[in-house]
């Protein structure tokens, strides 16, 4: 360290050797010692920044990806865990739905007045598909379909309401003869009670008589 | 020390963006520096080149998480640091790294003047942390708060490391700077 206690090292290869003042390196330099030491460090980083940089062998280059749309089945093959997961609990799902369609009880009034050949196909037709015709045909189709189903559900409609009605009116019936049988019952008790009543009373009757006379 | 922090900030900014030539730009700026301190620190100018192109991919993927852009220069050499001693340990598991086993590498360097040679060969006996040091006080020229914060190292420690190298350096080459005259 110098006289001013500055590390001759930090002043050279330290942050501050361009703000040092010249006055303070001068000081330095009236020190013999100081000034030699000051010469070889000075002399060293010389040395040390002598050797140059490199220029590197090769240049780096970072390249943008191209930008291109995956296919469907990439982004589906892309999947991650539980992406598959979920792709095959919908799978499963769709299949119980469609077997539950497939497998559904079909309505015997519904196919049996569906005619199958009651309307011309146009597939079977024609030698090429209109798309017209078939959607008008799966119309027709539908609507034939729709109107049979329509009227079977009516009859089984009126069949249930004329078994309902007779059911009511049954037991109403049975309602009123229940009643009628028991306002007889109680019409009879009522009738014997008097003609009991009514022959202890002519009883009595004959009775007094007889003591009057 | 770092003239063009602004124009890095921007660049900086729009990498961060997704501008991947705003960032090839950065590239085109500090990999002569980076290439030179991985070299001066690995010895190896294929191992320096491979750790270069490794350090400036990580960079991309990371320049997002870089906060200040104006500290750019302090995160790339901390990257480069890590990397450098990543390898290190990688391909040298069992043994420490004192750089001492590299003495054929560094000598199949270039070596255009026979001074270069002898400051090569000086450097050597610098102990790893010594050599990282010099390389970043001399010959990058960060000061040692900047030293301190790409190395994760205390400025005391730095000094230390420092000042112990040169003086291994200066004694590895006196006899050559006797031969010179003083300034």
């Amino acid at each position: 360290m110098d006289k001013n206690g500055r590390d001759l090292r930090d002043l050279v290869f330290g942050d501050e050797l361009a703000r040092t003042p010249e006055a303070e390196l001068q000081a330095i330099n009236e020190h013999p010692e100081r000034q030699e030491e000051l010469n070889r460090l000075l002399q060293l980083r010389e040395a040390l920044l002598s050797l140059e940089d490199e220029e590197p062998p090769r240049r780096t280059v970072l390249v943008a990806p191209p930008v291109v749309a995956n296919p469907w089945w990439k982004a589906v093959l892309g999947f991650t865990s539980p992406g598959w997961g979920f792709a095959g609990a919908m799978a499963l799902a769709a299949a119980i739905l469609a077997h539950g369609w497939l497998a559904r009880p079909a309505s015997e009034a519904l196919v049996a007045k569906v005619p199958p050949a009651s309307i011309a196909s146009p597939v079977a037709s024609g030698n090429s598909v209109d798309l017209a015709d078939l959607n008008a045909h799966i119309d027709a189709l539908l609507q034939q379909r729709l109107l049979g189903a329509v009227t079977d559900v009516k009859a089984e409609l009126r069949q249930e309401h004329q078994k309902e009605a007779k059911q009511l009116v049954a037991a109403a019936e049975q309602r009123l003869q229940e009643q009628h049988d028991a306002e007889m019952f109680q019409m009879r008790e009522a009738v014997t009670f008097i003609q009991k009543k009514y022959g202890r009373q002519m009883v009595a009757n004959v009775a007094f008589i007889g003591e009057q006379q | 020390m770092i003239p063009r922090v602004a124009e890095d900030k921007d660049l900086v900014l729009a990498a961060q963006r997704g501008d991947i030539e705003s960032f090839n730009r950065l590239i085109e700026r500090w990999e002569k520096r980076i290439f030179n301190y991985l070299l001066r620190i690995l010895g190896d100018r294929e191992d320096a080149m491979d750790v270069c192109q490794e350090v400036f991919l990580k960079a991309y993927q990371k320049i997002r998480s870089l906060q200040d852009a104006e500290r750019f220069s302090y995160w790339l050499f901390r990257i480069a640091h890590n990397e450098a001693y990543s390898l290190v340990r990688k391909s040298r598991p069992e043994e420490e790294w004192t750089g001492q086993g590299d003495g054929p590498e560094w000598s199949r360097r270039m070596a255009p003047v026979e001074v270069s040679l002898a400051i090569e060969a000086a450097l050597e006996r610098l102990t790893p942390e010594q050599r990282e040091a010099v390389v970043l006080k001399v010959y990058q020229g960060f000061k040692f708060e900047e030293i301190g914060e790409i190395l994760g190292t205390p400025v005391s420690t730095i000094k230390s490391r420092l000042y112990t190298g040169l003086e291994v350096l200066k004694q590895a080459l006196e006899p050559r700077l006797e031969k010179r005259p003083a300034e």
